[in-house]
């Protein structure tokens, strides 16, 4: 059977995106951060789908390549026939070894991955090898630079209106965000501007390579391999700065993993634009085709997305572009990690664009004069540049930049860091995910001895994963889907000002049970002498009826004393309302201890929440997300069960009960979702309900406007308990509850670190949480937010950005100190 | 004379350089222009709680949110004897936060000293609004209360 050329490109691309994927996974695996929080609890189920289902994709890819193959591996004399035999039989002994100890499974967090990863982008290039000696080169002509110009400058304005097209359907997601028609104005026109910057750097690069092909008089193929050769720098710093930077992986291994993986896209790319050009290759042998039939290095270039010749083809892409924009962003947006995949997605829109309007872009001229005029264009987008500047519309700019990821990728790219900045962020990055072989022990407690007290409430601490507090009646009196923990605020303490002092999971759970900051590490090493809340528990016997999530299991040590609720339930799938049938069962059965409860209920999740329908007839305010306001609706019923047991038990009276969240969540603020990098109100303000004993009420006093943390919690039941807990200084947490006749002012008017747990941003949070100023390493801004009315920024100064990052470099340092840890 | 094949040799190699220089200048450009968030120039104080009052007070003009200020420059009034200025500013850090027990408490105290004994009960169960329990509000209302007490019964015998 003979298979047609673009056939088998098809099938090469499949094999690509198969072995691109692998190599993918692999890397993502050796990032110990992404491996530890992401891949090992599960957080994403297709990627675990995946994993399960490799080897036989394996299989399957081979098969059909095989099959590809199949004409030079039956044909004696056959083009290529020795490699491709040599790459068949490679394979399928790879293949075999995959299916009976399928690799992926078992990498881990290990220089296997890292390997295998490797391994994985020299499949293809070595395919394309194979494919490249196979089937001959098309023979073609110089790139005319007048078509690329024209090219790029369309590129620049059809990217520019795609997003100015989708705008008014990506705005409808997001809150936050005024655009007038001023604004919209002043945005569109920043947003032209800037891309046609972009592509007349592009154009510059094109014909700069085009002219060192021709100034060493080489062949018009090299201006190809030139032009591969770009892509594959361009690839490589993308990958670096982008996707690497998102994922906290620096130095060496990440660039190598960056250079391997532009190298195996554009050992793909190569290899399908090779094929795709063979009915062209085929005429040119015919000898009535003349040069002009010829494609140029740039048309054999973007074989891979159109034919050169095809307007037709190019004019439908151009419609299609707005809907593949739009579907792309809508796509991703929700789990999009720090706008990575957005921008991933700009970068895709350009190329299609580039390809189509190149296609669309004069054909005749050919002959090729000097370029010098070509120039102007160039210096006009210079001039214009330059002029934006001086305007400065920063505020269109940001509010644009909100719908128009191309906007927002360029403005990111906009930072550049005195030599100042640059040591300060590299100190910063320095302090964070630390390894663990770096942190000695250390011991924190809050009291020493420790020794039972004979007050022993029964504690139950609820911790909802990504609770926002604008989500809960007893912070927002629009919210009428939380009628339970209304009622249960109602008899409590209602924190108005509670942070989380961690931006994720990670940090924020080990920082609660320590009661206080802890070092910036994806695992916490030595942790038992620093978990002030298990000292708590265990010195007064109290039993302990937890869900184990990934989180909370290095923290823990598993005795008699410990009874997991929901074993056979991952991380991400615990729910309060299965835990509380199985905590009410467990409470009615045994009460001769004292019992302490803890769960990370998921609910509202943003990988779960969405996956859950809206039940019929069920409505919700305009301003809340409907599946988020949903499941909470859920979640309050199940806590409101709970707590009506307690009641009939006579238990109520007695508890303390915590209501809180690790953190919050961004859902289309400004078009945020999630809380990667966020340092936001609306993911590092918490709510935070604490209902005590009803004897213990006269008792103590609480300043329930003061800011608190969540790492207050912890010494809070310490003198909930009866103990005078010691202050350790402001990395720690104190009592939000202190005598009666205590010091009168609980409000915290200095400053305190807080920080995201996936990456070196850090903020200070000051004058009792009206004000935040945050570094952000990772998109390289520094912003400072006040939230006394209505959150807006503030300007940032030099004095009030040197003042906050003396304060970071402080309190980073004395973090270090107390951890016994060398940055 | 320069023959033709030198000139086109210059010709070709000036196609290849021109494009290279105005890229590097196109990418120098974006950097320059690239915001470090540590280049501007307007300042606004934020390590004033050791400064002297009238630098606080410039402070405050520049930062004129800044309870904290407020708070400082309110207590340094009291100490001072400025009872005016310091319940202005007490006043001024409650529009801004009305929540802050703390400053209700200092306001109270303050208008009991001067006799108002009926604000400072206000004041008091502000306070005890966002501080539940706490005794130095408590005392606080009780003197208030009794101080109004007291002036009520002088009123009365006044008027017998």
């Amino acid at each position: 059977m003979t298979w047609r050329p673009g056939a088998i490109a098809v099938a090469r691309a499949l094999n690509g995106l198969y072995f691109l994927a692998v190599a993918a996974y692999c890397f993502v695996a050796y990032t110990p951060f992404v491996y530890e929080l992401f891949l090992k609890p599960g957080v994403v189920p297709a990627l675990s789908d995946f994993v399960a289902v490799s080897p036989w994709l394996f299989s399957a890819t081979l098969l059909i390549t095989i099959l590809t193959l199949m004409p030079q591996l039956t044909s004696a004399g056959a083009r290529g026939r020795a490699v491709a035999r040599t790459y068949v039989v490679a394979s399928a002994l790879v293949a075999l070894i995959v299916l009976f100890k399928p690799p992926l499974v078992s990498i881990g967090n290990t220089p296997r991955a890292f390997a295998v990863g490797l391994a994985a982008v020299a499949w293809p290039a070595w395919l394309a090898t194979v494919d490249h000696l196979i089937w001959p080169a098309p023979q073609i002509r110089r790139t005319d630079s007048r078509r690329v110009l024209v090219a790029c400058v369309l590129s620049a304005v059809v990217a520019c209106s795609v997003y100015a097209l989708v705008s008014p359907f990506l705005i409808d997601e997001i809150s936050g965000v005024d655009l007038s028609a001023g604004v919209l104005a002043g945005g569109i026109g920043s947003s032209l501007i800037l891309n046609l910057y972009a592509f007349m750097a592009l154009f510059l690069a094109i014909v700069a390579m085009t002219g060192i092909s021709s100034a060493f008089r080489l062949k018009a193929s090299a201006e190809y391999w030139l032009l591969l050769l770009l892509l594959v720098v361009c690839g490589s710093v993308v990958m670096y700065q982008l996707v690497c930077a998102s994922l906290q992986f620096s130095g060496a291994a990440a660039w190598a993993c960056s250079v391997a993986f532009a190298g195996g896209t554009a050992s793909v790319w190569a290899n399908i634009a090779r094929l795709r050009s063979q009915p062209i290759a085929v005429a040119n042998d015919q000898p009535e085709q003349g040069a002009r039939s010829r494609p140029d290095s740039v048309e054999l270039f973007t074989a891979p997305l159109l034919s050169g010749r095809s307007r037709a083809a190019a004019i439908s892409l151009l419609v299609l572009l707005p809907v593949i924009a739009y579907a792309v962003i809508d796509g991703v947006r929700h789990f999009d990690w720090n706008f990575l995949f957005q921008k991933i997605s700009v970068l895709i829109v350009w190329l299609l664009a580039f390809a189509s309007t190149y296609a669309l872009a004069d054909q005749r001229a050919g002959t090729r004069r000097s370029s010098l005029r070509l120039a102007v264009m160039p210096l006009v987008a210079l001039a214009l540049y330059a002029g934006l500047m001086w305007i400065d519309p920063a505020t269109a700019m940001d509010r644009y930049a909100t719908v128009d990821p191309s906007l927002r990728m360029i403005r990111d790219a906009r930072t550049s860091r005195s030599s100042g900045t640059a040591d300060f962020y590299r100190f910063l990055g320095s302090q964070s995910l630390v390894g663990s072989s770096r942190v000695q022990p250390s011991v924190v407690d809050f009291v020493r001895p420790l020794r039972a007290t004979d007050r022993k409430p029964p504690i139950f601490l609820f911790i909802v994963d990504s609770l926002r507090r604008d989500y809960l009646s007893p912070y927002n009196p629009r919210v009428t889907f939380t009628p339970e923990i209304g009622k249960l605020a109602a008899d409590s303490f209602v924190f108005e000002r509670a942070w989380t002092r961690y931006s994720g999971t990670a940090l924020a759970i080990p920082a609660i049970w320590t009661g206080g900051m802890v070092p910036h590490m994806v695992l916490q090493h030595q942790f038992p002498q620093r978990n002030t809340l298990l000292k708590l528990l265990e010195a007064n016997d109290y039993e302990r009826l937890m869900d184990i999530d990934v989180h909370v299991e290095a923290l823990v040590t598993r005795d008699d004393r410990m009874v997991n609720l929901d074993p056979h339930r991952g991380t991400m799938d615990l729910d309060m309302c299965a835990t509380v049938p199985e905590l009410e069962r467990r409470l009615s059965d045994d009460r001769r201890r004292p019992v302490f409860f803890y769960s990370l209920s998921q609910n509202v999740h943003l990988a779960v929440a969405p996956k859950r329908p809206v039940p019929s007839g069920e409505t919700y305010p305009a301003g809340f997300n409907p599946r988020t306001a949903s499941s909470l609706r859920r979640l309050d019923a199940c806590l409101g069960s709970f707590v009506k047991f307690l009641k009939q038990e006579h238990l109520y009276d007695d508890s303390i009960i915590v209501l809180t969240s690790d953190h919050g969540d961004s859902l289309g603020e400004e078009g945020r979702w999630g809380h990667a990098f966020w340092m936001y109100p609306e993911v590092m303000s918490i709510p935070l309900i604490v209902h005590i004993p009803s004897r213990l009420k006269p008792l103590v006093r609480a300043d329930l406007d003061a800011l608190v943390f969540s790492t207050d919690i912890v010494p809070s039941f310490y003198t909930l308990l009866g103990y005078e807990p010691k202050d350790l200084g402001p990395l720690f947490g104190r009592s939000f509850f202190t005598p009666r006749d205590g010091d009168s002012s609980r409000r915290r008017r200095e400053r305190y670190l807080v920080a995201s747990s996936y990456g070196a941003v850090y903020g200070v949070l000051s004058q009792n949480g009206r004000r935040i100023y945050v570094v952000d390493t990772v998109n390289r801004s520094e912003y400072a937010l006040d939230m006394t009315a209505q959150t807006h920024n503030v300007e940032v100064t030099p004095p009030v950005a040197a003042v906050n990052r003396r304060f970071m470099q402080q309190q980073l340092s004395t973090l270090a100190a107390v951890y016994r840890y060398e940055p | 004379m320069v023959s033709e094949t030198v000139l086109n040799g210059w010709r070709r190699w000036i196609d290849a350089l021109w494009p290279l220089a105005l890229l590097v200048i196109v990418l120098a450009t974006f950097r320059k222009t690239s915001h470090d968030s540590t280049n501007q120039s307007v300042a606004v104080c934020e390590e004033a709680d050791t400064s002297p009052l009238a630098a606080l007070e410039q402070c405050l003009a520049l930062d004129p949110q800044n309870v904290e200020l407020m708070t400082e420059i309110g207590d340094r009034s009291v100490a001072s004897g400025a009872i005016d200025r310091a319940e202005t500013m007490y006043r001024r850090a409650l529009a801004v936060d009305p929540r802050d027990g703390d400053i209700h408490l200092r306001l109270g105290e303050l208008l009991l000293k001067r006799g108002d004994a009926a604000a400072a009960r206000t004041e008091a169960e502000a306070a005890l609004e966002t501080q539940p329990g706490s005794l130095a509000a408590e005392r606080l209302l009780e003197r208030a209360t009794s101080h109004r007490r007291a002036d009520v019964d002088l009123d009365a015998r006044r008027q017998r």
